[in-house]
């Protein structure tokens, strides 16, 4: 985050700002990740100010408002398809997200044993059950809502389906498969970063135990990264990789 | 469709990260046109919406036509709730808020507001917070994470959440420059946040 603007944060969650400031920091915040990371959680902050607050509404309230619902058409869901124009800061995700998400979501459906189905509202649900899986699902979530969030999908051996979402921005990649066959017990799946060199690092151990899904492995992905590949090795992983990918997912 | 069990407006345990499986769930239903769990929703919500409005906008009359026209629009735009971006309760006081305060900026053009507030006696809003009886979790754990803040923070705060003024209006009112009021809001509420654990 940088220049002066980012500090207008706090003011712009507490509705403080006149409206040119408002406007211009908006503009400002369609082009600053971290800025949106940080209204989202000063809002969540703001917002218990607001719930510490509590009365009975009136009687009369509550019947007003359910006769003028009853009268109410909804607005449609926000269309999921790519749009030109940058949405607004509290419209649908943009485009890319969408993709993603829709990506992502049939392999976490899958990955959750659920039928997948590309309705929004189903992603929506998918990722409500993994969020509730605890804060893995809000890793995710937050990796999704990242600008330069990409899919790539990879096939491997045996029908096996690899899912990634990368994005360079936060520095993360987040890597999925299914149709795994389990590694035999002394074996484990191991994920790597391969810079251009050829050098690997490890993202860790996939748990691919019992199921053939994969939980999805969140790990830092250094910036020199070009593929990501996947190795089976020794009980407990490898420094280094010490057999050949199985599977290589470009990450450029 | 299951039946969903009336959720109870008071807790005793704190709520968790967000609003428990009731809201989502019920903003769910709603979005798909189900009116009695927007009704079960309304019950859920009112209360704070309907009080952090009247909060704001101080008129008995005027929060309510706020707080019908926020609750309506809550139904109308179910469909564009994001359970990723936050919980349905930061949504939805999220738009109370800054219909609230739209009402109270509308009432007044702002050079004329900054001048009577200038020349207010202010009543510490920290005070209010502090002398309502606080039987609820939810307010005791604010009124405690309000106390981790500097003065300055948490007057910034409390004057431009509960009262709808500008930043410019607080600084006024606080005898304090202005970019000093906006970086200290932006750091009392990194307080709150860290104090309540919530957003990461």
């Amino acid at each position: 985050m940088s220049s002066d603007l980012a500090t207008l944060t706090g003011a712009y969650v507490v509705n403080a700002l006149p409206d040119d400031e408002r406007a211009e920091f908006e503009v400002h915040l369609a082009d600053c990740a971290d800025c949106r990371q940080e209204v989202r959680e000063l809002r969540e902050a703001a917002a218990r100010l607001g719930a510490a607050e509590h009365t009975t509404a009136p009687e009369e309230l509550k019947q007003r408002v359910l006769a003028e619902i009853s009268q109410t058409r909804q607005d449609p869901p926000p269309p999921a398809e790519v749009r030109t124009l940058r949405p607004r800061t509290r419209a649908s995700w943009g485009t890319r997200l969408s993709v993603a998400a829709a990506a992502l979501g049939v392999a976490l459906a899958a990955a959750f044993g659920v039928v997948a189905v590309q309705a929004q509202q189903e992603l929506d649900a998918t990722r409500e059950r993994m969020i509730a899986a605890g804060a893995r699902g809000a890793e995710i979530s937050a990796m999704l809502q990242a600008p330069d969030a990409r899919v790539v999908n990879a096939a491997g051996p045996e029908g096996m389906r690899a899912t990634t979402v990368l994005s360079a921005e936060q520095g993360k990649a987040m890597f999925m498969a299914t149709g795994m066959t389990p590694a035999p017990d002394d074996r484990v799946y191991q994920l790597w970063f391969i810079d251009p060199s050829g050098t690997a690092t490890s993202a860790g151990l996939l748990n691919a135990a019992r199921t053939e899904h994969t939980e999805p492995l969140i790990a830092a992905m250094p910036a020199t990264t070009a593929q990501l590949g996947l190795t089976i090795e020794p009980h407990g992983g490898s420094p280094a990789p010490t057999t050949t990918p199985i599977l290589t997912l470009p990450t450029t | 469709m299951q039946e969903r069990p009336h959720s109870r407006p008071q807790r005793s345990t704190p709520p968790d990260e967000d609003d428990g499986p009731d809201a989502r769930a019920l903003i769910a239903e709603a979005a798909k046109g189900d009116e009695r769990a927007f009704e079960q929703l309304y019950d859920l919500l009112s209360g704070s919406v309907f009080a952090l409005i009247q909060r704001v906008v101080r008129d008995a009359a005027q929060s309510e036509e706020v707080a019908q026209e926020v609750l309506v629009e809550v139904w109308r735009r179910a469909t564009h709730y994001r359970p990723d971006r936050g919980s349905v309760q930061t949504w939805v006081l999220t738009l109370a808020h800054r219909r609230a305060v739209d009402r109270v900026r509308s009432a007044q053009a702002g050079r004329d507001r900054e001048a009577r507030a200038g020349a207010q006696q202010h009543s510490r809003p920290f005070d209010e917070v502090t002398e309502t009886v606080t039987t609820r979790w939810e307010q005791r754990q604010v009124r405690r994470c309000l106390t981790t803040l500097t003065e300055l923070q948490r007057e910034s705060v409390l004057l431009t959440y509960y009262r709808g003024y500008t930043y410019r209006e607080a600084a006024g009112l606080l005898d304090a420059p202005a970019s000093t009021v906006k970086t200290r809001l932006r750091d009392g509420l990194i307080r709150l946040r860290d104090c309540l654990g919530v957003g990461r």
